[in-house]
C-alpha cells in the first residue's frame, strides 16, 4: 500500500492503519480498554456534529445516542463484526440508525444498510434500577474469577472455549465452571431477595 | 415481575436464564462504561452532556473573534490561575477544612492494623488453599496478593469479603471497598462479627472519596455512645 492510500485509509478509519486497528480489537478483547478509548473518545464530538447537522438534534440527544452507538460499537469489536476499511463511516451510520430507532420510525432511509442490523442490539432489557441494586450485592459475593467468566460470556460475549483456552481448562470445565458460577449468583439473589 | 425474581425461578429453561443473564450484566456493565466515558469526555475533550459548547460546531467567525480575545483571556487566566493557588496555599496551611478531614481519614487508614484469624476447617473444602494464601498475604501486609488469592475462590462468605474490602481499601480501590462494605452492611445481622467494622470502615472509605454528604448520613445514624460513634468522631469532628 503506498503512502497516499495508506493516509486515505487513516482519515476513513479514526486515524489507525490496519495493525494498530488489529492491536485495538486484540486489547480489547483481553480486557485493555485503554486504546479503545482513546481513539473513540477523541471521535465522540464529531460524531454528535454529524448528527446535530444531519438530524438537527439538540445537543444532550446527540450525545446519547452517540455514547449508545459507542457501547455498541465496543461490543461489535470484541464479536469481530468490524473490520478495517471505513469505520469513521460506519460508526456514523450505526449512529444514525440507533437515532431513527429511537424515534420510533418505521421508514429506514436507503442509505442505512442491513449491514449495521447485525451489529446493534435488540430491544432494550427490561432492567430496573432495584434489580441494578439486588445484581450489585450478588455480583460483589462472587469470587473474582466468576465475576469474570460470566461478564466474559454473557456481556463480552467471547465462546466458551475461548474462555476455557484463557483458563488454561478443557471447554467441558468452563463450562462447569460456569454453572457452578450461575448457581451461586442465583442464590445470592435468593438471599438478597429474601433478606 | 422484576427481572432479578424472574432470575431466581428455578423452571427457567437455559434460554430463558441466559436471555436474563445477559439483560442484566448489559444494564450493569454499560452503565459502568457510561460513566466512565462521561468522565473522560469531560476531563479530557472538555465535553459534556449538558454543555456543547465545546463540540466544534462553532462557525468560522465565531472561532476568529476566540482568537483575537484569546490573548486577553489568556492573560487574565494566567492571574486568575496565580490568584486561585495563592488562595489555595493560604488555605491548605490554614483551616483547609477538606483537606484536613481526608488527612485525617487517610491517618486513620494508615493507622488501621487488623488481623485476619480466619481458620479454614474444612480440609475438603477446594476454597482453603487460596484463602489459607489470603489470609496469610493479609497478615503480612501483601494486600495485593491477599486479593488475588481471593479471586481464586468461586463464593465469598462475609467474613473473607470482608477481608477483601478492607485490603481493597488498604491499596486505595476506595470504590470496590465501598462496594464491599454495602453489601456486608446488608448481609451481616445485628449481633455477628465484623458488623460494626463494616460501619465504620464504610464511613472510612466514604469520607476517603469525599463524600461527605452520605458519610455525615451514615454517621448520624451511629447509635450514640457505641464504638461505632466514637471511632466517627475521630474521622468526623
Amino acid at each position: 500500500m503506498d503512502t497516499t492510500t495508506t493516509e486515505i485509509m487513516r482519515k476513513k478509519n479514526f486515524n489507525l492503519t490496519e495493525d494498530e486497528f488489529d492491536t485495538l480489537c486484540d486489547q480489547l478483547k483481553n480486557g485493555d480498554e485503554s486504546l479503545f478509548e482513546k481513539i473513540f473518545l477523541a471521535h465522540f464530538a464529531d460524531c454528535i456534529s454529524f448528527l446535530k447537522s444531519k438530524f438537527r438534534m439538540q445537543h444532550e440527544e446527540a450525545y446519547d445516542v452517540t455514547m449508545e452507538t459507542l457501547l455498541d460499537f465496543r461490543v461489535a469489536i470484541i464479536r469481530d463484526k468490524i473490520s478495517y476499511g471505513n469505520i469513521r463511516f460506519l460508526f456514523t451510520r450505526m449512529a444514525s440508525q440507533k437515532y431513527i430507532r429511537s424515534q420510533r420510525k418505521e421508514i429506514v432511509t436507503q442509505e442505512i444498510h442491513s449491514d449495521t442490523d447485525i451489529l446493534m442490539g435488540g430491544d432494550e432489557p427490561a432492567v430496573d434500577a432495584d434489580d441494578l441494586i439486588y445484581l450489585d450485592k450478588a455480583w460483589a459475593k462472587l469470587g473474582e474469577n466468576c465475576q469474570q467468566l460470566l461478564k466474559s460470556f454473557y456481556y463480552d460475549k467471547v465462546k466458551l472455549n475461548e474462555i476455557a483456552a484463557y483458563m488454561e481448562k478443557s471447554a467441558p470445565a468452563a463450562r462447569k465452571q460456569k454453572e457452578r458460577c450461575l448457581n451461586l449468583l442465583r442464590n445470592n439473589f435468593i438471599q438478597i431477595l429474601n433478606h | 415481575m422484576k427481572i432479578s425474581k424472574k432470575f431466581t425461578d428455578p423452571n427457567l429453561t437455559n434460554e430463558q436464564r441466559d436471555q436474563i443473564m445477559e439483560d442484566l450484566l448489559k444494564s450493569k456493565f454499560d452503565s459502568q462504561l457510561r460513566d466512565k466515558y462521561k468522565t473522560i469526555l469531560s476531563k479530557e475533550h472538555g465535553l459534556s452532556r449538558s454543555d456543547g459548547s465545546t463540540v466544534a460546531t462553532q462557525s468560522a467567525a465565531e472561532s476568529e473573534s476566540k482568537n483575537t480575545k484569546g490573548k486577553l483571556y489568556l492573560v487574565i487566566g494566567v492571574v486568575l490561575a496565580l490568584v486561585a493557588l495563592s488562595l489555595a496555599l493560604f488555605f491548605s496551611k490554614g483551616n483547609g477544612t477538606e483537606a484536613v478531614q481526608t488527612n485525617k481519614a487517610q491517618m486513620y487508614l494508615a493507622e488501621l492494623s487488623i488481623d485476619n484469624k480466619n481458620v479454614t476447617r474444612n480440609s475438603n473444602d477446594q476454597r482453603a488453599p487460596a484463602l489459607i494464601a489470603a489470609t496469610k498475604a493479609f497478615n503480612d501486609g501483601n494486600y495485593a496478593e491477599a486479593i488475588k488469592q481471593y479471586a481464586l475462590v468461586d463464593q465469598l462468605d462475609n467474613e473473607n469479603l470482608f477481608f477483601r474490602s478492607v485490603a481493597n481499601m488498604k491499596l486505595g480501590k476506595y470504590a470496590e471497598a465501598e462496594n464491599g462494605f454495602k453489601v456486608l452492611q446488608d448481609q451481616i445481622k445485628n449481633g455477628e462479627a465484623f458488623k460494626s467494622e463494616t460501619h465504620v470502615y464504610l464511613l472510612l472509605c466514604l469520607k476517603l472519596q469525599n463524600k461527605d454528604a452520605e458519610a455525615a448520613s451514615l454517621a448520624a445514624a451511629f447509635k450514640a455512645g457505641s464504638w461505632e460513634a466514637k471511632e466517627a468522631q475521630k474521622l468526623m469532628k
